[in-house]
């Protein structure tokens, strides 16, 4: 089924028939015709195409001015800004960052402050029944204290005795 | 058109990165790749002399706790030892003529902490026998025998 800008194309070309041609058949609609083709005949009347003068002059130069562009192309020194030189870079600072980050900053003093003495005795025991030993676990010691042990003899450490 | 051949698929700007980025990884790979710890023992002599004595530098902060919970205000070394102490081995201490330290069942924790068995040996016979998670700096005090006027503390630390 023709939509109506088909039919008033179709019309306006005379083109049109039978039933739908009769629709279009009214004072106001041939107004528009005629309107239409007075402003189509100004437009071929106006609007001609321009014969150029020396074309195959024209041409010449056209391919010539081509050529020296293409032969310019082929020149052109390649920069160091390349995309794929863009990639390595970026490449390559994040591996010498990481590498910095890792070498020069001392990772001891990044420790967590509150872990910064650790000593926890897990388990105690000595090999003598007769002899106590006792954990004092606190937050910044840790002393095991061994009881009801023989008091060491004088000699007992030789080369730094008193 | 002209085109300059490529080798394979790295041009040589990429050839050079490349070879720079191998030599950072490996840097980087000996920075992170950390010695052996070395652990040391002191062996001090406790006692309320009026000759102060000096702790070691390592320990001079645990000054007043160790003032406060033996009740001896002079501290002198007697000795000390160190070993570098080596995971799944047993790593022998020893401090002075006597005293030795058996440090042995040694792994590290994720949070760079050690976990191990001590074992305090006084002229070849065991005095005590603990298991402790430590870490590095950290020393872990023993009062041992009274001696002279004074007591015996062994101090093991991982050094940092």
């Amino acid at each position: 089924m023709k939509t109506f800008e088909e039919k008033f194309t179709a019309w306006l070309d005379g083109n049109l028939h039978g039933e739908d041609l009769r629709s279009f058949e009214n004072d106001s609609m041939r107004n528009e015709k005629e309107e239409f083709h007075k402003l189509r005949n100004l437009l071929r009347e106006g609007i001609k195409g321009c014969q150029m003068e020396h074309p195959d002059f024209f041409n010449s130069q056209l391919m010539a001015q081509i050529e020296r562009e293409k032969a310019n192309g082929s020149r052109r020194v390649k920069t160091w800004f390349g995309l794929p030189r863009f990639a390595w870079g970026g490449v390559f600072a994040l591996v010498l960052g990481f590498a910095l980050f890792f070498t020069m900053i001392p990772r001891s003093q990044i420790r967590d402050p509150r872990s910064d003495y650790v000593a926890e005795v897990l388990k105690a025991k000595t090999a003598d029944p007769n002899i106590k030993a006792t954990v004092d676990n606190q937050k910044d010691i840790t002393i095991i204290k061994l009881e009801n042990l023989d008091k060491a003899p004088p000699e007992k450490v030789k080369k730094h005795d008193r | 058109m002209y085109r300059k051949p490529v080798n394979g698929w790295l041009g040589r700007g990429c050839q050079i990165c490349c070879l720079a980025a191998s030599l950072l990884f490996g840097l980087l790979a000996q920075a992170l790749a950390e010695p052996e710890p070395e652990v040391w023992a002191c062996l001090l002599y406790a006692s309320n002399d009026k000759t102060q004595g000096e702790l070691p530098a390592s320990l001079s902060r645990y000054y007043e706790r160790l003032h406060e919970n033996l009740g001896y205000s002079a501290f002198r070394v007697v000795a000390q030892g160190e070993t570098v102490l080596k995971p799944g081995q047993e790593n022998w201490l020893k401090v002075g003529t006597d005293i030795k330290v058996l440090l042995y069942s040694v792994s590290r924790t994720g949070r760079g902490e050690y976990t191990m068995t001590l074992q305090v040996f006084d002229g070849g016979k065991p005095l005590v026998e603990t298991q402790a998670r430590v870490n590095r700096g950290s020393p872990l005090f023993i009062r041992g025998p009274a001696w002279h006027a004074g007591q015996l503390v062994l101090a093991v630390m991982i050094e940092s």
